[in-house]
């Protein structure tokens, strides 16, 4: 197993993982920083032993601004919803190694206040009507109006004074190198409000794809089905092996995941079209892709109960081979269903893999599918205007954007948690007496699935799969075992080339009808959102209605028309104002 | 009293005939306490869980006319008279949601209403005591199940390999579909699903009633040749009829009322036509979207309608049977 690449990263990987080697490679789409990778490479050796301050201190412009570990005791509250994903195996995100060692290297208390993720909206509102507000917010999105309007009502405050002052050396420098991000975070008066959480780039936007059961595909003789036709094909195939066809999680689900509306080039909702907005459930191609929808749902190929399914039980439907495809995420439903399958029994025959955005003619380029934005507003660490020892709270959000940092989040302690070889290759695992391999990051992220703490929103959030480094090459995170030593080689298999390969053909698409994330005005946001707010009701209901057969595709001009009378023109042309704004029209 | 009358003499008198009275009266209440403190006690804690939340919280009500700030606080948000009624009223889904209220409370009245009377009825006439202490338990047990857990079995039972799911379609002879994904279905499924729940336990009020009829009336009725039925008909209904008649007009106050919890974990996008009522709205709008103020106003409507139902259903009452709350 030593020669499994899956287990060794590199330290061009590793800088990957380093906000400032990653992102190089993004800054025009080609490697123009070569900087970058030069400048992180010598701090890898000295990893883990480093504190903040010696990077900190170098690129600090101000003599006056202390350094870190803090030397006065500070405690620094976070509010944060708590990530499904650690349901069950810390009860409070002060528990994660990560935190801990994020308290022991700034020399402050650092306190998360967490709420369950279901009840995040109300409990956010309940915070701040208790006036009793903490630190820091990790993400104000429940906040009506979102970031800007929190500034405006002095629930936050601008962290662009703190950087100029120097408390932010890290986020300052990052802006510096990216200046991209720097555009993105930017308010339209020219403020930082965050800590902000990048979401990375390219396979890293996009996580969740189409899933298809490999076996079946095989015994009818078929192909990874690429276009709809194919589509069809494969799930009347597995309609006739027993099998649910597709089981989308719910009709929002069916949408936002697109696993097939994208074929139309379109979404729901609102997309562009070479600089034009428009609105997809109003378009005549929407009506071939509903009267599509309804004959795989009358002909039961798509999951009769899916409107009143949740991630459980699909998961649970997934887990004991019931179903044919779905729509899945890598670090996720891609695996965590088949690896309980294979834990339990090696022979099993059920093999899922990804499958690619389907087009209508074969060999055609999508130009819109699942994905991420790289910064999303109203993400990542906001200083609340209650914070009590403001500069030292900068310093110590700040922390999170350091090469220390950014590799604890990943990968732990070097020593403790992985080793450098000799080649300079990240080894994150031991051999045991008995040949097997232990990783030695588990006391890092007990159970926390591959990325452990990166997805503690910071940065990098969603890091739970590979990233791409400057060079191209690709890093793999550590997964957990499990105990079983036969369904171990299987699943590195999966990890090392079924993921990867699902990642990338969930990529395979360019983005040019995706409308992208926009600074709007607080006033214009409202306007906007007040508009689509009845309007997405009113297209859910009615996509719902035609997939069912419950209201007649005949009257889907009346339903188009309908979208028009409830003022979609009106929210379309805020939409396009900023849209032509951004194209530097 | 005497309200032509300028004497000071007679003035004089009457506020003193005031005083007395009342000052009988707080004598009188005063003595009440002493010699029944026990019951005052008991009935302390329920005084005070009025008090603190249902009269103190009324001082929240202004944030419906108000563009309610959470920083700014309640007292400090800026008044805005009717905006968010208005709104309410013009929003597109106002129509709808108020229909769909109407409609599931107006069933839930026409059939669940009565049928714990009817349980009742039925179960007064099982002479077995044994067999009627066993029924009732068994019957009021699900009351004690939490909605969340309840709904979790209808989705199972409804889904399209669900029991019910298969039944249904076995008895239509059509495909088995998931039957909350039906709208024709929903009220269905709501209903008799919360008459299941409720039965056993909302009877036990008309058992109470029925055991507290004078049995002479019986004896009366049997020498008059009167059957089981005829029995059934002019004795113990017209005994339990008072009893029927406030739990109506309480359930006429509660007509705009239909509880958040299950149309929540009950509806979808499939069944939204009939299952959207004011309460979703409201916690969609309000706990969600964070518009504080503006479910607060759709909320105050529906008190608003709730209780001039409630007036109306009293003022009716009593004017035709004598039986009121007020």
């Amino acid at each position: 197993m030593s020669n499994s690449t899956w287990k060794r990263i590199s330290s061009a990987g590793l800088s990957a993982v380093i906000l400032a080697g990653l992102l190089a490679g993004c800054n025009s789409g080609t490697n123009t920083s070569s900087s970058s990778p030069s400048s992180t490479a010598p701090s890898n050796s000295s990893s883990g032993s480093a504190g903040g301050s010696s990077s900190a201190s170098s690129e600090a412009p101000s003599q006056a601004v202390p350094t870190l570990p803090l030397s006065e005791p500070v405690t620094v509250t976070i509010f944060s919803n708590f990530n499904a994903k650690f349901v069950g195996k810390v009860e409070n995100y002060n528990d994660i190694p990560f935190v801990k060692w994020w308290s022991e290297q700034t020399g402050a208390t650092i306190d998360f206040q967490t709420v369950a993720n279901e009840v995040w909206n109300e409990q956010f509102g309940l915070k701040i009507a208790s006036k009793d507000l903490p630190d820091v917010f990790n993400g104000v999105g429940p906040y009506t109006g979102g970031d800007l309007q929190a500034l405006k009502d002095g629930v936050i405050v601008s962290l662009t004074p703190y950087m100029e002052q120097g408390y932010m050396p890290h986020l300052s420098k990052f802006y510096e190198t990216f200046p991209r991000y720097a555009d993105m975070a930017r308010t339209s008066d020219g403020d930082y409000l965050n800590v902000p959480n990048i979401r990375g780039y390219g396979e890293n936007l996009n996580s969740n794809g189409l899933v298809v059961r490999k076996d079946l595909l095989d015994q009818a003789g078929l192909e990874v089905p690429t276009t709809i036709e194919e589509w069809d094909a494969a799930l009347r195939a597995f309609k006739t092996m027993g099998v649910i066809p597709f089981s989308p999680r719910d009709n929002k689900w069916l949408n936002t995941n697109m696993p097939f509306i994208s074929a139309w080039n379109m979404t729901y909702f609102e997309y562009q079209d070479n600089g034009t907005v428009k609105y997809g459930a109003t378009q005549p191609e929407f009506k071939e892709y509903l009267q599509l929808m309804h004959t795989w749902y009358d002909e039961g190929l798509l999951d009769p109960d899916y409107l009143t399914s949740d991630t459980k039980t699909i998961t649970a439907k997934v887990s004991a081979g019931l179903v044919g495809s779905y729509v899945g995420a890598a670090g996720g439903n891609l695996q965590n269903p088949w690896y309980a399958i294979v834990e339990e029994n090696v022979d099993s025959p059920i093999e899922y893999i990804g499958a690619p955005v389907p087009t209508l003619e074969k060999g055609a380029t999508p130009k819109i599918g699942p994905r991420y934005d790289e910064y999303t507003a109203n993400n990542g660490f906001y200083m609340s205007s209650k914070c009590a020892n403001p500069e030292a709270v900068a310093m110590v959000l700040d922390y999170m954007y350091s090469e220390e940092a950014n590799r604890a989040l990943f990968f732990g302690v070097e020593g403790t948690h992985y080793n450098l070889t000799s080649d300079g290759l990240v080894d994150a695992y031991e051999k045991q007496a008995d040949g097997s391999y232990k990783s030695m990051g588990d006391s890092w992220k007990p159970g926390f699935g591959d990325a452990g703490p990166g997805y503690l929103v910071g940065i990098l959030d969603y890091a739970n799969k590979t990233i791409l480094d400057p060079t191209g090459s690709k890093v793999a995170v550590p997964m957990p075992l499990g105990d079983n030593p036969d369904a171990l080689a299987l699943k590195k298999r999966h990890i090392d080339e079924v993921r990867q390969e699902a990642l990338s053909l969930w990529a395979s698409f360019e983005a040019v009808n995706r409308v992208p994330a926009l600074n709007y005005s607080v006033e214009d946001a409202q306007a906007r959102a007040d508009i689509y707010k009845d309007i997405e009701t009113y297209v859910y209901e009615g996509v719902t209605q035609f997939i069912m057969g419950q209201r007649d595709l005949d009257t889907f001009d009346a339903f188009a028309a309908e979208i028009q009378a409830m003022g979609v023109d009106k929210a379309m042309a805020i939409t396009q104002k900023y849209l032509d704004a951004q194209n530097g029209k | 009293m005497a309200k032509t009358s300028t004497s000071p003499g007679t003035k004089a008198k009457s506020e003193s005939v005031l005083m007395v009275r009342l000052k009988d009266h707080f004598k009188m209440i005063r003595r009440d306490i002493h010699v029944n403190k026990h019951i005052y006690l008991i009935a302390l804690p329920m005084i005070i869980y009025y008090i603190i939340f249902k009269y103190v919280p009324m001082y929240g009500i202004q944030i419906a006319f108000k563009d309610y700030n959470l920083i700014k606080g309640i007292s400090a948000s800026p008044w805005v008279g009717f905006k968010h009624f208005i709104k309410f009223v013009n929003s597109y889904y106002f129509v709808r949601v108020v229909k769909n209220t109407f409609m599931i409370s107006f069933y839930g009245t026409l059939f669940a209403f009565p049928a714990p009377i009817i349980f009742a009825l039925l179960l007064n006439e099982i002479r077995s005591t044994k067999f009627r202490r066993t029924v009732q338990t068994i019957t009021y047990m699900p009351h004690f199940v939490s909605t969340v857990v309840v709904c979790g079995m209808i989705h199972m039972f409804c889904a399209s390999d669900g029991f019910l799911g298969v039944a249904v379609a076995n008895l239509l002879g059509t495909e088995a579909k998931n039957l909350l994904m039906n709208p024709k279905y929903f009220r269905t499924i709501y209903i008799l699903s919360d008459i299941w729940k409720n039965i056993g336990w909302n009877s036990i009020l008309y058992i109470a009633a029925i055991l507290g009829i004078d049995q002479a009336q019986y004896e009366a009725a049997v020498i008059d040749g009167a059957g089981k039925f005829a029995q059934a008909i002019y004795v113990t209904i017209p005994g339990i009829m008072p009893t029927v008649i406030i739990k109506l007009i309480f359930r006429m106050g509660e007509m705009m009322d239909v509880g958040f919890e299950k149309v929540f974990l009950l509806y979808n996008e499939a069944t939204w036509q009939v299952s959207d009522v004011i309460s979703t709205y409201t916690y969609r709008e309000g706990l969600l979207n964070m518009n504080y103020s503006y479910s607060s106003a759709v909320s105050l409507f529906n008190t608003v309608i709730n209780f001039v139902l409630l007036w109306t259903t009293n003022f009716i009452s009593r004017k035709v049977s004598e039986t009121s709350l007020f």
